[in-house]
């Protein structure tokens, strides 16, 4: 085959790498540069990562988003497997009431329901921190994590659920054999999705964090109040590093995963169905 | 192919023993609706011990939803339904004795062929050494040894069928459920599986209730048939009873192509025959349907293959028509005759006998035995 010449889109492309990828390498070069001041390359180092690693403050918030992200995650997972199934028999009119609610939660501005968070709890004596971050959370990842368990579950022949039944597996053995392992791969994607949307949220983290508790995410932003510092480079570096390593090993797993879980994230592996 | 172990053969279930005068299966007053539209319509059968039955008719008459019944998976609206002398009727599917191969296998797809065919055993906390003989034994009785470890895509149409059929046969249901289950093979593997299916009941010797809209397989397999339409069974019997005696114009239309003649019923003779005159034909003596009065509009059927050209014997009836059409199928020939009363006459038959040409006038005879009389449903004869 003969090579063209780069053409209007793929300088087009470039661009686009290049504003997308760029400044996550900033940050990652800035976050191991001497100087302080962020000016001049000044060789390498790592004395951010060890001042941001003894910094009591950083650790401390970093367990705060493992902990709502780890929350917020399998509780958002257990209410969309539920409510998917719930909505697939349910009748047409509740069904769309249904998607009309898991939308909405999609669709509208995170401020405003992180303020009547704020406001209801308030009223309701509610203290603020992390279950009240992770409750925010759950508002829009369980609404996320519906929207791809249901796609996929559009996909799973109900038969199967009959022909489990019909064989002697009560409704739970027959959801436990045959329905989740065939829902599994949309619950990692889902999971995977949704871990992420939790690290970075930012909105509800601050109006519901109070005094108790306060993600990295919202501490990176009260930092960068004052000026961008090596150490804030090294804290997002080093959040990278935690999502690189979770989205490779989960990937590792559908991949390796003997229902179809590969296939349906388009890795290749063996043919589900 | 394979003896049957005794876990196979044998029945496993103490419980079972005491139902078995009973019936298999007895349906009594069985009615299911769906909002406005009533599937079912009341049905009451009775399925005796180790036979191979069949629910036959067009979709939508009824026949799956009668078989979903059966298996708990559609609730009927009313009426009973009772396995051995058991009543079922409430009993969830999972506790039913039955099992159920459905009409596109349902096999589960992250499972392998082992244990898929393990997956009832499995329910039951069957030991795992048991589990894997028996899983073993039944797929040597489907002939499909060697692949346990396969996944069901990766085999074939009729090697996920059968799959299906192990992976319920395994259980020693006390009957087992068939929904159409050659509907997605093509014909030459139909024909061999239907061959097999029927050893493999022969085999087992458990039940079969098998729904299916082709009455040709149904009659190959079957010890009797039920023919339904609107959600009830029209005609009860074994394939050739059904197939020569049809009591209604459906049946006889359902069961096989054959030809309608207006007819009128002249004198119901002792011997259970009837002197009838056919249009076009004249006085036929043929037997019927019981109770057909003298006067009365009835219809003589006449099976495509009954009819033959030439000069008629004494105890034949004829009539008179134009050939418009000839099909050669093989070593049959399938001609279209048209009568002089404008009627249209199917005609089947063996490839050597037909000499005529399209246009020809000839006369079209066959014997009275041939011909059967049922009630007119209304109206003229369709052409």
């Amino acid at each position: 085959m003969r090579l063209r010449p780069p053409r209007l889109r793929s300088i087009f492309t470039s661009f686009v790498m290049v504003f997308l990828y760029a400044p996550i390498v900033t940050v990652i070069v800035y976050s191991v540069n001497k100087d302080p001041l962020l000016i001049h390359w000044e060789g390498f180092t790592t004395r951010w990562y060890k001042q941001a690693f003894n910094d009591p403050t950083v650790r401390q918030d970093v367990v705060t988003t493992l902990k709502v992200a780890a929350l917020s995650t399998a509780i958002s997972l257990t209410i969309a497997v539920t409510a998917a199934l719930w909505a697939r028999r349910a009748s047409h009119r509740w069904r769309r009431a249904f998607d009309g609610l898991t939308y909405s939660r999609i669709v509208l501005p995170e401020v405003v329901f992180a303020l009547g968070l704020l406001v209801l709890l308030g009223k309701l004596h509610v203290p603020f921190g992390v279950g009240a971050i992770v409750l925010g959370h759950v508002v829009f990842n369980s609404a996320y994590a519906t929207v791809i368990i249901q796609a996929r579950l559009a996909t799973l022949n109900e038969t199967l659920e009959e022909a489990a039944a019909d064989l002697g597996a009560s409704r739970w053995r027959a959801f436990r054999r045959v329905t989740m392992p065939l829902l599994l791969p949309a619950v990692i994607v889902a999971g995977l999705l949704i871990v992420s949307f939790s690290f970075d949220d930012v909105i509800v983290s601050q109006f519901l964090g109070g005094n108790n508790a306060q993600p990295v995410s919202v501490l990176i932003l009260g930092m960068i109040h004052l000026h961008v510092t090596p150490e804030v480079n090294a804290i997002g570096s080093g959040l990278m590093l935690i999502t690189l390593l979770t989205f490779s090993t989960a990937g590792l797993i559908t991949v390796l995963w003997p229902t179809g879980a590969g296939q349906f994230l388009g890795l290749g592996g063996r043919a589900a169905e | 192919m394979t003896e049957l172990s005794p876990a196979v053969a044998a029945s496993g279930d103490p419980a079972r023993g005491e139902g078995r005068s009973a019936p298999a299966v007895k349906l009594i007053g069985l009615r299911r609706r769906y909002d406005d539209v009533v599937a079912v319509d009341g049905i009451d059968l009775e399925i005796g011990d180790a036979e191979f039955f069949s629910l036959i008719g067009p979709s939508g008459c009824g026949k799956t939803t009668t078989l979903r019944m059966i298996a708990g998976l559609v609730e009927p609206s009313e009426g009973r339904i009772e396995v051995h002398g058991r009543d079922v009727t409430t009993v969830r599917p999972h506790r039913r004795p039955v099992n159920t191969v459905f009409q596109q296998y349902a096999l589960f797809p992250h499972l392998s062929v082992f244990e898929n065919v393990a997956f009832g055993l499995r329910e039951r906390r069957t030991p795992k050494a048991e589990i894997r003989r028996r899983v073993g034994e039944m797929l040597e009785v489907v002939d499909l040894q060697g692949r346990d470890r396969y996944r069901p895509s990766q085999l074939s149409g009729g090697q996920q069928q059968r799959v299906a059929l192990a992976r319920s046969l395994v259980l020693d249901p006390e009957v087992l459920l068939l929904d159409e289950p050659l509907g997605a093979l093509d014909l030459k593997l139909r024909k061999a599986l239907q061959l097999q299916l029927k050893r493999i009941q022969h085999e087992v010797g458990i039940t079969f209730v098998y729904v299916t809209h082709d009455q040709e397989e149904a009659f190959f397999m079957s010890n009797r048939v039920a023919v339904m339409h609107d959600g009830q069974i029209k005609q009860l019997g074994t394939p050739r009873d059904v197939y020569e005696r049809p009591r209604t114009e459906f049946v006889a239309d359902f069961v096989g192509a054959s030809n309608r003649l207006d007819a009128k019923i002249v004198v119901a003779r002792d011997d259970g025959r009837y002197d009838a005159e056919v249009v076009g034909v004249g006085l036929v003596r043929a037997a019927g349907v019981e109770g057909l009065q003298a006067g009365e509009a009835v219809r003589a059927i006449v099976r495509p293959e009954a009819i033959s050209t030439g000069a008629p014997q004494a105890d034949e009836a004829k009539i008179e028509a134009r050939l418009t059409d000839i099909a050669y199928l093989g070593h049959h020939v399938s001609c279209v005759a048209q009568t002089e009363s404008g009627g249209q006459l199917a005609i089947s038959m063996p490839q050597a006998h037909v000499k005529l040409e399209v246009g020809d006038d000839c006369t079209l005879r066959w014997p009275f035995d041939a011909t059967w009389l049922l009630p007119a449903e209304g109206g003229v004869a369709p052409k």
